[in-house]
């Protein structure tokens, strides 16, 4: 029983989850988060749908002509958020200086 | 109704099961190399979350749609700059590249110590290593 105990837990924490994600969007909704301003609802239909500027909607229309990227991932990676991937590399390095730190460099 | 609500939020019910059994691994197995495999079977499974909240049915990728001077179908690019179809949500995407970064920063760093302590433990127990106290 006490082997047993941790997977009837986890299940009945799967399960809680589960009952919580019933009440998302469907997979493919136009209407999740980034692309809240469409305003019809069935998923087939969205070809016809009007939408507002939301950020990725501006981004998918401007982000190639506005950075001569030829995709819309690197041109956000890279140039809308050219700051951000900068200072990823300073998260880099301060865990390269943590391994080296804790580790240590072996002296031949 | 429910078969229907369940296999249109498919990739989030993966999600949450992977979810589970990287908290499983995480937080039962004593095992410490183990329980960092549990912990980046989580960061994956909210990496799957976030590519999955980012799909648009039946929209185009951005990688298959690389601006007005670059698609065949021109008619589809005169749709796009209208508005009228709507590409998968690129932000998740980008979001996602900038947390793998830090999911690898911090999985080298428990590494490291993993290392450390099997040096001075001699074992990866957490059983033993409570049971040893220093």
């Amino acid at each position: 029983m006490k082997k047993f105990l941790p997977a009837i837990l986890f299940t009945v924490f799967a399960f809680s989850m589960i009952i919580v994600i019933m009440g998302f969007n469907p997979i493919g909704d136009p209407h999740l988060p980034g692309y809240a301003d469409f305003v019809s609802s069935p998923i087939s239909k969205h070809q016809v749908v009007k939408q507002a500027d939301s950020i990725a909607l501006h981004y998918n229309r401007h982000a190639c002509s506005d950075t001569g990227a030829m995709d819309i991932i690197a041109a956000i990676i890279f140039d809308y958020r050219g700051y951000d991937t900068l200072f990823e590399t300073t998260v880099l390095f301060t865990a390269l200086i943590g391994v080296l730190s804790i580790i240590g460099v072996k002296e031949s | 109704m429910l078969i229907e609500t369940v296999l249109s939020r498919i990739d989030y019910i993966v999600t949450v099961i992977l979810f589970c059994i990287g908290l499983y691994a995480l937080i039962i197995k004593p095992n410490l190399i183990k329980k960092l495999i549990g912990m980046n079977v989580i960061e994956t499974s909210v990496y799957l979350f976030f590519i999955a909240s980012a799909d648009v049915r039946l929209g185009p990728a951005s990688w298959q749609w690389a601006g007005p001077s670059e698609i065949a179908d021109a008619a589809q690019a005169a749709r796009v700059a209208a508005g009228q179809v709507a590409l998968v949500n690129p932000i998740p995407s980008a979001l996602i590249l900038t947390a793998i970064v830090v999911s690898i920063s911090v999985t080298a760093i428990s590494l490291a110590l993993s290392i450390k302590i099997y040096e001075h433990y001699g074992t990866l127990d957490t059983r033993k290593i409570m049971r040893l106290k220093g």
